[in-house]
C-alpha cells in the first residue's frame, strides 16, 4: 500500500525534495555571501587603520623634523650667525605648510596649531631679516629664542599626541 | 555687510567668547591667531608710524602665508588700495580686537585675577 502510493507520486516527492536541497543550497549561499562581505569590510577597515597609521606615522616624522630645524636655528642665533640662520627661516615654513597640506581636512585642530606655528616662524623671520645681525641685542635675541621656544614645544605636544594615536581631530 | 565686517565680527564674537587663542609675536607688538589653516595677524603700528595713536592693522595669510588681504587705521586712500583702509567702524572694531588679542595671549585675566587674590590673603 505504502509503496504503491510512492510509486504513483515519486514524481511529487522528488519536487519536494528539490524545493528542500534548494532551500539548503540558497541558505548555505547566503550565508558565504554574507561572510564573504564581511571578510571585505574588515579587509577595508584594515586597509583603512594602515593608512591612518602610516599617515599619522609621517607626520610625526616631519614635526621631529620640524623642530629639528627650529633647535638649529636657535643655535645659529646664539652663535651670531644670522645669515644662516635666516637661510633655515624658509624650508622651516615650507616644511609646516607640506604637513597642513598633506593632513586631511577632519585634522582641524593640527592644522590650526601648524598655521598658527607657521605664522610665528614668518614673523620671527621678518623681525631678524628687518634687523639684520648688527642690531640685535641680547633682549632681542632673548625674546627670539623665547618665540621659537613656544613653536618647538608646540609642535613637540602636536608630535607627541600623533604618535600615541590622536590625529588631532576634532577641535578641543 | 562686507567680508571683512563678517571677519571682524566673528573673531570679536570668537575671542570674546575665548573661543579664539591668540600667540604673541617676537615683536610684542603684534598677535597671531589661525582659523584652519589661514592665518590672521593684529599689529599695533604705532612703533613704526609717526601719525599718532591708534594704528591698528589686520592681515589675512592664506595656506602659504602670502598676504592676502590687509585692512589699516590711519593711512590715507591716496596711499593704499581704498579697501585696505579701515571704515570708521571697523577701525573701532580693530582697536577692540587688538586689545582682546593681546590680553588673551598674555592671558591677562589670569595674571590679574592671581594677583587680586594675593592682595586679599
Amino acid at each position: 500500500m505504502m509503496l504503491e502510493y510512492l510509486a504513483g507520486n515519486w514524481g511529487s516527492w522528488v519536487s519536494v525534495l528539490g524545493v528542500i536541497v534548494s532551500s539548503v543550497g540558497l541558505g548555505w549561499a547566503i550565508s558565504e555571501a554574507r561572510r564573504a562581505r564581511n571578510a571585505s569590510q574588515a579587509a577595508r577597515t584594515a586597509a583603512r587603520e594602515t593608512r591612518s597609521y602610516i599617515a599619522r606615522h609621517l607626520q610625526a616624522v616631519d614635526l621631529e623634523r620640524a623642530i629639528a630645524l627650529i633647535q638649529r636655528i636657535k643655535d645659529l642665533h646664539n652663535g651670531g650667525r644670522w645669515q644662516t640662520a635666516m637661510e633655515q627661516y624658509q624650508p622651516l615654513r615650507a616644511l609646516l605648510a607640506d604637513i597642513i597640506a598633506r593632513s586631511s581636512d577632519s585634522q582641524t585642530e593640527l592644522r590650526r596649531k601648524l598655521a598658527n606655528a607657521r605664522t610665528l616662524i614668518l614673523t620671527t623671520e621678518n623681525f631678524v631679516g628687518e634687523r639684520g645681525g648688527q642690531a640685535i641685542d641680547e633682549h632681542d635675541r632673548s625674546e627670539l629664542n623665547q618665540s621659537l621656544n613656544r613653536v618647538q614645544s608646540e609642535l613637540e605636544e602636536l608630535a607627541s599626541a600623533i604618535s600615541l594615536g590622536d590625529s588631532q581631530g576634532e577641535a578641543k | 555687510m562686507s567680508d571683512m565686517d563678517k571677519i571682524l565680527e566673528g573673531l570679536l564674537r570668537q575671542t570674546s567668547d575665548r573661543k579664539l587663542r591668540w600667540n604673541r609675536s617676537v615683536t610684542g607688538n603684534e598677535f597671531i591667531t589661525a582659523i584652519n589653516e589661514i592665518s590672521v595677524v593684529v599689529r599695533d603700528l604705532n612703533e613704526r608710524r609717526i601719525f599718532g595713536s591708534g594704528h591698528n592693522q589686520l592681515a589675512v595669510l592664506d595656506d602659504e602665508d602670502n598676504t592676502v588681504a590687509v585692512l589699516e587705521t590711519g593711512v590715507k586712500h591716496s596711499y593704499v588700495a581704498p579697501d585696505r583702509c579701515a571704515t570708521p567702524e571697523q577701525a573701532a572694531q580693530l582697536a577692540q580686537l587688538y586689545e582682546l588679542a593681546r590680553r588673551s595671549a598674555l592671558n591677562t585675566e589670569a595674571t590679574l585675577e592671581k594677583l587680586a587674590k594675593a592682595l586679599e590673603a
